[in-house]
């Protein structure tokens, strides 16, 4: 086994170890993870906390959504979205922010994936177009 | 003033202003046109990647925790760190007669000047090579205009002929004239209005060039007035790798849009040794395992699935046709190089050019020995066939004899006779670059050669003889010129037609 392989698989297996019953990361069991690592260190210990840190923000950004808005209210706004089909996790949260630069609508991010309806894309759709 | 604001609005109305979901990532590491991207989980392979300031790039390597992408255009202003979001498009090009005397980038935009390209349909680069079904046999020929390649190595219509040789030897030369000869025949066809005359359309590919060089291109065709039947993709040497990499796959695109449409296209590849280092330098920025002479893996894969959207399509496909001529550089004339070896066992025949008969005069440098053509003389009209069948055996034949000949002083007068036969053969061939000969003349010289009115030449006036030869085919023998051109054959009238042309043209060159 390459120690490449093995860092991610061991990293893998800290992670699911760290996972509450709703599949969210647990500051709790973290703690514990790390204060056992520190206690007896493996091999490669270094590249196996910088892996699991990698993959513990990955994980969180899953049920972590931003919500930039500009105009109505971003509350309301935040829980109709969490209605929505599109987000697979019924408990994912979304913290929302006023951003004037959208100028009106919305831009929200859960993950990788980013949904867009302002004023401020449309607009630079048009420019890519007129360009 | 109303017209200008109505064009904008239409424009306006026609551009998507609906919500927009997107998959984005953040770049972790930039080097020589290669973006590495943490995120971008949904992303396919070959997508296009949209990164900040509209520079585009195309996901390569799709790994675990990141994508490697391939950037093109200006690179400068990124950093690490911007965001890289899909567009859930795979990278296109315009396609259509709206190309034809252009000159593109690598992703099809405009780079001579000319405005934009008028072209309302888009190809995606990489499209898949058509399956056993839709194709038929070569049968039609594609003459280059180059004697020594037309009657010994004749190339069809959907073939692949790799064009080889060292560096300095000629090869974009056999290129350029197999162009302009299209070219030439286009017009002629046009103008004869023959029954069942199919114009071909050219695409040049430049790739790892330097743009003097296809500066120089443009001009010959320009001059020679082929460029209206051509496309010319760039991707210089300044060109960034990705461009260098795209460029044979958006020229191919092109090409096929005319194979699909029921028409015939040529491409030119020049060369695929530089676009294998391109390919190369890419695979390495991104830390793809590398083989043999530090290429990649799929190195061989790169140009087979190139190379195989070549075809000529059957009946019920429209009948159209996409020939290509790959151009590879060989170093000190070794043929058993990596991209050599992969580029000869993919393509249906070669070309070989020699750097000692380049150097000896004998221009086109074509190795008889070594070059070949699987297609053969069902790429021939009938008319040529008749006389060229035996020149490539004749040849042969000289090489061999000429090499036992220097030892013995007594040669017997059949050995001599096929001395001097070949010697005359080989100066038959010597042509001018730029200057194709059509075929019509060509099989008229051939015959003039099978038929012993060469004979009383001096060798060293064989040249002279051909050039005169040919304005007399021109000007007072046009009329069994015509005849050839017109059947494509050589009837027993005809060559009494042609015994009597060349009889008068002997008198006029003694």
């Amino acid at each position: 086994m390459s120690s490449n392989v093995r860092v991610n698989k061991i990293a893998d297996l800290l992670l699911s170890h760290s996972l509450d019953e709703n599949g969210r990361v647990e500051e709790d069991k973290i703690s514990k993870i790390l204060k056992d690592l520190r206690l007896n260190p493996p091999p490669q210990h270094i590249e196996i906390l910088k892996r699991l840190a990698f993959l513990v923000r990955r994980h969180i950004s899953t049920y972590q959504g931003t919500l930039e808005y500009m105009g109505g209210d971003g509350g309301e706004l935040a829980e109709r979205f969490c209605q929505k089909d599109f987000i697979k996790s019924k408990s994912t949260e979304i913290k929302s922010n006023e951003t004037t630069s959208l100028i009106a609508g919305f831009k929200l991010k859960i993950g990788d994936d980013v949904y867009e309806d302002s004023i401020s894309n449309r607009l630079n759709n048009i420019r890519k177009a007129l360009s | 003033m109303n017209s200008i604001t109505d064009l904008i609005r239409k424009e306006i109305e026609t551009i998507s202003l609906d919500a927009s979901r997107s998959n984005v990532g953040k770049v972790t590491m930039l080097a020589d046109g290669v973006a590495r991207v943490e995120g971008l989980s949904k992303v396919m392979y070959n997508e296009m990647v949209e990164f900040p300031n509209d520079v585009l790039g195309i996901a390569l390597n799709l790994e675990e925790d990141s994508v490697g992408c391939v950037l093109l255009g200006d690179t400068s202003s990124l950093k690490e760190g911007d965001d890289a979001k899909t567009t859930g498009k795979l990278l296109s090009v315009p396609v259509g007669m709206g190309l034809l005397g252009r000159v593109v980038d690598a992703v099809g935009r405009p780079i001579d000047g000319k405005g934009s390209i008028e072209s309302d349909e888009e190809y995606s680069v990489e499209r898949i090579a058509p399956g056993i079904i839709p194709r038929k046999s070569v049968d039609q020929p594609l003459q280059t205009g180059i004697m020594a390649v037309d009657s010994m190595i004749p190339i069809g219509r959907g073939q692949r002929e790799l064009i080889i040789g060292d560096r300095s030897t000629g090869k974009t030369t056999i290129a350029i004239d197999t162009i302009i000869n299209q070219a030439k025949i286009n017009k002629q066809g046009e103008q004869s209005g023959k029954e069942g005359f199919r114009p071909v359309y050219c695409i040049y590919v430049a790739v790892g060039q330097k743009n003097s060089n296809v500066a120089r291109t443009i001009k010959v065709l320009e001059e020679t007035g082929a460029m209206e039947y051509v496309t010319i993709v760039s991707a210089p040497a300044a060109d960034n790798p990705a461009n260098q990499y795209l460029a044979p796959y958006s020229g191919c695109a092109m090409g096929e849009w005319f194979m699909e449409n029921g028409r015939d296209a040529l491409i030119v590849y020049d060369d695929l040794s530089k676009h294998a280092v391109a390919y190369r330098q890419i695979s390495l920025i991104l830390k793809r395992p590398s083989g043999r002479e530090a290429y990649p893996g799929d190195v061989f894969y790169l140009h087979s699935r190139l190379l195989e959207r070549s075809a000529r399509l059957n009946e019920d496909n429209g009948n159209g046709s996409l020939t290509a001529l790959p151009i590879i550089e060989t170093q000190m004339g070794d043929v058993s190089g990596y991209i050599p070896t992969n580029v000869i066992s993919i393509t249906d025949g070669q070309i070989f050019l020699e750097t000692d008969l380049f150097n000896k005069g004998i221009r086109p440098a074509v190795s008889v020995g070594l070059s070949v053509s699987r297609v053969g003389s069902a790429a021939q009209i009938k008319a040529y066939k008749k006389v060229a069948g035996k020149v490539k055996l004749e040849l042969a034949q000289f090489r061999e004899l000429a090499a036992f000949s220097q030892f013995e002083s007594d040669l017997d007068v059949a050995t001599k006779a096929r001395l001097d036969r070949g010697a005359r053969i080989v100066e038959m061939f010597k042509q001018t670059a730029f200057n194709p000969i059509p075929v019509e003349i060509q099989t008229a010289i051939m015959w003039g050669m099978q038929n012993d009115f060469f004979d009383s030449i001096d060798v060293d006036q064989i040249s002279n003889a051909v050039s005169s030869l040919k304005d007399f085919l021109g000007t007072q023998g046009k009329e069994v010129c015509d005849e050839i051109y017109q059947t494509g054959k050589l009837e027993e009238s005809t060559e009494q037609n042609l015994r009597s042309t060349l009889e008068n043209w002997k008198r006029t060159f003694a």
